[in-house]
């Protein structure tokens, strides 16, 4: 593979070097930058764009008493969307690349959040304090940018989903897809991030699937289960993370198991069918323990604030607005929605009914 | 050719205005919280491919179920925080023409008919009270060879069942849980069962809802496909004469009563 180049604007330096020498690797590259004045930037960045397969940018620019940034990392972002679709004085880029946003000021995503204008430019918003742990989020990010400004797609292959496959997926995700697939990369990329790999529904993570197939993730027999269920994988492009197909993990279970609907079983039954199936899990799969105030087995999701696995009659709604018909709503155990530890960080409010519902729980007997 | 009594659209179609009924009841101030209902609705909007068999299954959630309501022994009563409700509904059907009498809910290895009804009376600890109710269609291969000679209508409700039987760390307390009497009860399917939870958990804090016309107009035709069938078979079985009209699937009113 070919080693990926990342241009790191920072006015600070040694925050920047340090991030650099943790982030590099045999595939990645980083190269840190001091920010110039507009003109000066742009002329570089146009003079040098095969240099370089993407961006990231400090959030402020300007901190320093020696920077000379007259502009804002919004601003640049904006100007480089504009110079990947389009020509501005006759000159732009050749391609479409990722522009990342980073930064160490304390409150950072909580000052963003109140300024959510720029915030689609990027294609991920992270804090330096984690932006050294990215390398496989940067080149995956690489790659996809790569698959997508090739001028046809399909979305067999921004899926990695064989063409019989795609019959079993949430159609409207398919449709949505489609349309969006020719357009700018970074439109289609904003949007799985977002809409799709980050959030649970269409795909799950480990934790979710762990807690669908009633297994506790430390069981012996965990690794070997989810070797059997490798193909149902989430295989496209942005895939550094796991996840997996929820639907063709239903499906399989139906057809596997004489229609049994995996939803509805308890986690025991689950474990029944999974080691009577699979010889040499027997006895290596454990249920997950119940969370306080929890009665039901038939475990579908995870707590957001603790990651205990819950089925969703033990748990508490999340107030957040889903945007499509694939996505899922979030849960809360009791014990999180009592002593609220991740409140503001993971989760920031329950609807008003499941607020009503949790004064039940705090009436004294 | 003559034309099916009711195809996998009229079924869908019925089942989605029952969903807009229920957000409604949402929306308003009745304080009846029903959760499942975006999933089941992405489930009837998928595209038809059989008209004359479908399959459908939900779970819903029924929250805010008064505790006062219900008959609770005193000592749970302080203990039980809140009564919530799983309703699962698992279920194939077959259409036929009008005159044909014939149970349309598919059974066999591989499709099983099911709703279950597990009530909840949710504590702060891990483990709280339950109740399920389950029914079935009777499994007429199979038998373990408990229970021989036991009655099984073909359509019976019965206590306890796989809910509570099946999880090791119940508390069975001094309840004697087994899975007999089976109690004969006509088939349900979503909208029937929904309109079974309603009316036996929320009663009149629903009844503008359950005596709206659109409302009625769905359950009659749930019962009209479901209930229809299984009542002339058990009224021909004394009035055979009465409909010779009709073609009625032989043994199906002996199912019936077990």
């Amino acid at each position: 593979m070919l080693k990926k180049t990342y241009l790191y604007f920072d006015d600070k330096k040694d925050t920047a070097n340090a991030i650099k020498d943790n982030l590099e690797s045999d595939s990645l590259e980083i190269i840190v930058k001091r920010e110039q004045p507009w003109n000066n930037i742009l002329e570089f960045l146009l003079d040098q764009e095969c240099t370089f397969d993407g961006l990231i940018l400090d959030w402020k620019l300007d901190g320093e008493d020696d920077s000379t940034a007259d502009f804002s990392s919004e601003a640049l972002a904006q100007q480089c969307r504009r110079l990947q679709v389009d020509k501005v004085n006759n000159r732009g880029f050749t391609k479409s690349f990722p522009i990342i946003l980073c930064s160490s000021q304390p409150k950072f995503t909580t000052i963003y959040e109140k300024d959510t204008t720029g915030e689609d430019l990027f294609d991920r918003i992270f804090d330096k304090s984690t932006l050294e742990d990215e390398e496989a989020f940067l080149l995956s990010l690489t790659s996809a940018y790569e698959l997508l400004n090739q001028t046809t797609n399909s979305v067999e292959n921004i899926l990695g989903l064989e063409k019989e496959d795609i019959l079993n997926i949430d159609q409207s995700l398919i449709k949505k897809i489609s349309e969006i697939k020719d357009k700018q990369p970074h439109e289609t990329i904003y949007f799985l991030l977002n809409e799709v790999i980050n959030i649970n529904g269409a795909l799950v993570n480990e934790k979710v699937l762990a807690a669908r197939l009633g297994v506790k993730k430390g069981s012996e027999g965990w690794g070997l289960l989810l070797s059997k269920l490798e193909s149902f994988k989430y295989k496209g492009i942005l895939s550094n993370e796991n996840r997996w197909w929820s639907d063709l993990i239903n499906d399989w279970w139906a057809n596997e198991f004489n229609g049994s609907i995996l939803k509805f079983t308890t986690s025991s039954e689950r474990i029944e069918y999974l080691e009577n199936k699979y010889v040499d899990l027997k006895d290596k799969l454990s249920q997950p323990d119940l969370c306080v105030g929890a009665d039901s087995t038939e475990f579908w999701t995870v707590c957001l604030g603790t990651n205990n696995p819950i089925s969703e009659i033990d748990g508490f709604i999340i107030d957040k607005h889903l945007h499509y018909s694939w996505q899922e709503k979030e849960f809360i155990c009791l014990d999180e929605a009592k002593n609220e530890t991740h409140r503001g960080t993971k989760w920031k409010a329950l609807l008003p009914y499941e607020e009503e519902r949790l004064k039940l729980y705090f009436e004294t007997l | 050719m003559a034309k099916n009594k009711y195809n996998a659209s009229n079924i869908f179609g019925d089942t989605l205005r029952m969903i807009g009924l229920l957000k409604d009841i949402k929306r308003s101030k009745l304080e009846i919280e029903i959760e499942g209902l975006e999933a089941l609705e992405t489930e009837l909007k998928k595209k038809i491919l059989d008209q004359s068999r479908w399959s459908l299954q939900s779970k819903l959630i029924f929250k805010n179920i008064n505790k006062s309501d219900l008959s609770i022994p005193i000592e749970m009563e302080t203990e039980i925080k809140e009564i919530s409700l799983n309703l699962k509904v698992n279920i194939t059907e077959i259409s036929y023409l009008e005159n044909e009498i014939k149970d349309s809910i598919v059974q066999n290895n591989s499709t099983k008919y099911g709703v279950q009804i597990i009530t909840y009376g949710k504590t702060t600890t891990p483990n709280g009270y339950k109740m399920s109710w389950h029914l079935d269609k009777h499994i007429r291969s199979g038998n373990d060879g408990r229970g021989k000679g036991f009655i099984h209508p073909e359509y019976h409700f019965n206590m306890g069942g796989f809910a509570l039987t099946k999880e090791n760390n119940f508390n069975f307390g001094d309840v004697l849980l087994i899975d007999t009497p089976r109690l004969v009860q006509p088939p349900l399917d979503i909208v029937l069962s929904i309109d079974f939870v309603l009316k036996n958990f929320y009663g009149i804090r629903v009844k503008n809802l359950t005596d709206s016309n659109l409302y009625n107009k769905i359950i009659f035709n749930a019962k009209n496909r479901l209930w229809r069938p299984y009542f002339i078979s058990l009224a021909d079985k004394w009035e055979s004469n009465r409909f010779n009209h009709l073609m009625i699937e032989s043994d199906y009113a002996n199912k019936i009563l077990g």
